[in-house]
This record gives structure tokens, C-alpha cells and sequence, in this order.
């Protein structure tokens, strides 16, 4: 009679013992295997110099000019169609100097992307293969803006993500306040738009599209 | 005090945890040994472990959005609605040993379960969620993946699955005779 209560006050303490033995354990080896890989590389958005110039990195000044876009609605249409897109004169993440300029009499799509974004991920490489397919067309730009950089977040740097994924095209670096992505009213990513050679919004469109909806809606838009 | 990427590491070891001794809890008690004495006491204290669970992945959300700064998503947030109150209502079983709390936490272990699996799944397959990642915090956007696979929705699924297991299975033996009664 007397075993049983001797028993079960073991048992308790071993179950016990075993939570917080298993919580310690994690514990130590979070301690010893967790480390920091943080980058001690800063993303603040730069001044440019008295020469118009900026130093490498992975967000740089842009300057709007023009109106900006209203978000693309979620559901309806967008008021932005045949409105004057915004110029976009900012920097490439090494300093050099790229421009997104409506109205210079060729069109253009702009693709805005964040290195952390799956659906990005899953949308460069449909992009390269349409650029790949030979189904560009010849006048068309395309220039990709690289923007909503957060270095704790996956693929990051920015700059390094666009080498791996081998994206073909120029990539401006969005500022840290995304002044380019508000400026054309990105609602989610990716996102695209489709400026004509007059300068005037065409298209918009958010979300993975894949090769034949790309083709569908750049055939679309240039033929307007 | 411990930098994000450890605290990421214990979070995960913890899940681990977590879910392999509800399993093992739930495996022991139907099928190896239902009337060996440590299950017995395993299920003794099912509440108070029940309970640390929940406070535990309670904790660890709030640690991650408000000190680690990861913006919960639309998904997060409704796992959140369902973690949180078993954290409270789980305490209040445990210190009234109130077995009949399992039927109130059945509808947000349901919901937290089918939540979680789903948000895994679209982290794996984003093509089966929205196709556009929002200008916050995207539901496919993996804040980390410890170990390979570990990431938040993990962390969640493996604490509903160990709540749920720690209050509903029974030993054989006392199932059999609640079954009769």
C-alpha cells in the first residue's frame, strides 16, 4: 500500500524532470548552434554626392517626378489607365545612374520585385524564359525595380538575389521608403506595369502572371 | 539576452519537442503500454503540460512580433486567435483539473490545426495561396526554416497537434471503461 504513492511521485518526477531537461537541452544547443548571421552592411538609402554619384547599395535615392499612381484597386478598374506615368530617376545598386522615363517615344514595363517574395521567386524564372522564347518585343524595355528590401528577411541582399536568379535586365534600387513602388501604386508582388511610348499607363497587373499571360496583356498594351 | 536566430533555434527545438512527446504520449497511452504507471501520470498532468504548450507558443508569437519585429500575416493572425486563449483556459482547467475543457478547446484546436497545415503548405507551395505577395507580411513569406522544414506554421501545427493530443487521448484501459460507462 505504502509503494503506490512512492511510485507515482517518481513517475511525476521524472515526466517533470524530463520537460525541463528536454527544455534546457533545446536551450543549450540553441545557444551553442543558434549564432547571428546578421549583415553588418547598412541599408539606409544614401545621400547622392555633389556630383550626382552614390556608393554601392542595396537601397538608393529616387527621385519622382511627375504624378503619382493611385494602388491598383483590388477588384474593378484601374483609374490609372491613359493617366502620364511618373519619371523615376534613381540608381542601380552599384551607384550608376538608371532612369525610368516615360514619353521618350518607346514603351516599357516596369517590374517591381522583393528578393523575399515566393511569388517573386516563382516569377523570375517565367520571365526569363518569355525573354529566352525570343517573344520580347524588340521596342519594349523592361527594367526591374528591386524594392521593400528588409535584410532579415530570405535573399537578401537584394543585389546578390538578382545575380543568382540571372535576371537579365537593368534593376533600379528602390529607397528605403519605396518612393519608386508608391509612386506607381504597387499594391502587392510582383508587380507590373506597362507604360506605352507615349508615356501613358497601359497595364497593371499584380500577382504571378506567367509567360502566356505576359504576352497576353504586353500584346495588349502595345497595341493600344 | 539571446539574438533572434538562437531564439529561433530554442522556439524550433521546443515545437520539436512538443509535438513528438504528444505523439509519443498519444502512441504510449493506445497502443504500447495504455496501463503502464507513468502514462497514468503522464495523463495526470496532461493539463498542466496542455497548458505549457500553449503558454509556450503564446510566448514565443508574441516574442517574435513584438521583439524580433516579424510582422504577423492574415494567417498568423487567425493561428493567434486561436493559441492565445488556450494559454488562459488551459491555466484555469489545469489548476480546477477539468478535463471537460478539451470540448472547449476543440472548435480553436480544429481551426489552429487546419490553419497551420494549410499556412505550411502554401510556405512550400505558394501557387496555392493569393499569387501576389502584399506590400507587409505576405502568408507564403518564410520569416526562417530551421532544420530545413521548422518554420512558424510548423511551430503552431506542432502545438495544436500536442494540445490536442495531451486532452483527448486516454489510456486503453480508462478509454475502454468510459466507453462502457
Amino acid at each position: 500500500m505504502a509503494k503506490q504513492p512512492i511510485k507515482k511521485s517518481n513517475n511525476s518526477k521524472l515526466i517533470i524532470g524530463g520537460v525541463i531537461a528536454a527544455i534546457v537541452i533545446a536551450f543549450v544547443i540553441a545557444i551553442i548552434a543558434g549564432g547571428s548571421n546578421d549583415s553588418a552592411s547598412s541599408d539606409t538609402t544614401k545621400v547622392p554626392n555633389s556630383d550626382g554619384t552614390v556608393s554601392a547599395g542595396e537601397n538608393q535615392p529616387v527621385e519622382v517626378v511627375g504624378d503619382v499612381l493611385e494602388p491598383l484597386p483590388e477588384s474593378g478598374d484601374d483609374s490609372t489607365i491613359g493617366l502620364m506615368a511618373p519619371t523615376l530617376n534613381g540608381y542601380a545598386f552599384d551607384g550608376s545612374n538608371l532612369s525610368v522615363t516615360p514619353g521618350n517615344g518607346k514603351p516599357y514595363m516596369v517590374v517591381f520585385l522583393a528578393h523575399w517574395c515566393s511569388h517573386c521567386n516563382n516569377e523570375v524564372p517565367r520571365l526569363i524564359e518569355w525573354k529566352e522564347s525570343g517573344a520580347v518585343p524588340a521596342d519594349l524595355q523592361v527594367i526591374a525595380v528591386s524594392t521593400s528590401v528588409a535584410r532579415d528577411r530570405p535573399n537578401y541582399p537584394p543585389s546578390q538575389w538578382v545575380v543568382d536568379k540571372a535576371w537579365p535586365w537593368p534593376v533600379m534600387a528602390d529607397s528605403e521608403a519605396k518612393d519608386a513602388a508608391r509612386a506607381y501604386g504597387v499594391s502587392g508582388f510582383p508587380f507590373f506595369t506597362i507604360v506605352g511610348a507615349d508615356g501613358k499607363v497601359k497595364v497593371r497587373a499584380s500577382g504571378e502572371l506567367g509567360t502566356d499571360r505576359i504576352n497576353q496583356i504586353v500584346t495588349a498594351a502595345l497595341a493600344n | 539576452m539571446m539574438d533572434v536566430r538562437t531564439v529561433e533555434l530554442f522556439t524550433s527545438l521546443l515545437a520539436l519537442v512538443a509535438l513528438i512527446g504528444g505523439l509519443s504520449y498519444a502512441f504510449m497511452s493506445r497502443v504500447v503500454s495504455p496501463q503502464a504507471s507513468i502514462v497514468a501520470e503522464f495523463r495526470r498532468l496532461s493539463l498542466w503540460l496542455a497548458w505549457l504548450v500553449a503558454a509556450g507558443a503564446t510566448a514565443g508569437s508574441l516574442y517574435f512580433s513584438e521583439i524580433a519585429d516579424f510582422v504577423p500575416c492574415r494567417l498568423c493572425w487567425f493561428q493567434r486567435i486561436c493559441m492565445f486563449p488556450l494559454a488562459g483556459i488551459l491555466l484555469v482547467a489545469a489548476i480546477r483539473q477539468d478535463r471537460n475543457v478539451r470540448w472547449y478547446a476543440l472548435p480553436l484546436l480544429i481551426a489552429g490545426i487546419c490553419l497551420s497545415s494549410y499556412h505550411y503548405l502554401i510556405e512550400w507551395k505558394p501557387s496555392l495561396g493569393e499569387g501576389a505577395c502584399g506590400i507587409g507580411a505576405s502568408c507564403t513569406d518564410v520569416w526562417f526554416r530551421r532544420m530545413g522544414f521548422v518554420t512558424l506554421a510548423f511551430m503552431a501545427l506542432s502545438g495544436f497537434i500536442a494540445i490536442a493530443a495531451l486532452l483527448f487521448v486516454q489510456p486503453k484501459k480508462l478509454h475502454d471503461e468510459s466507453s462502457e460507462r
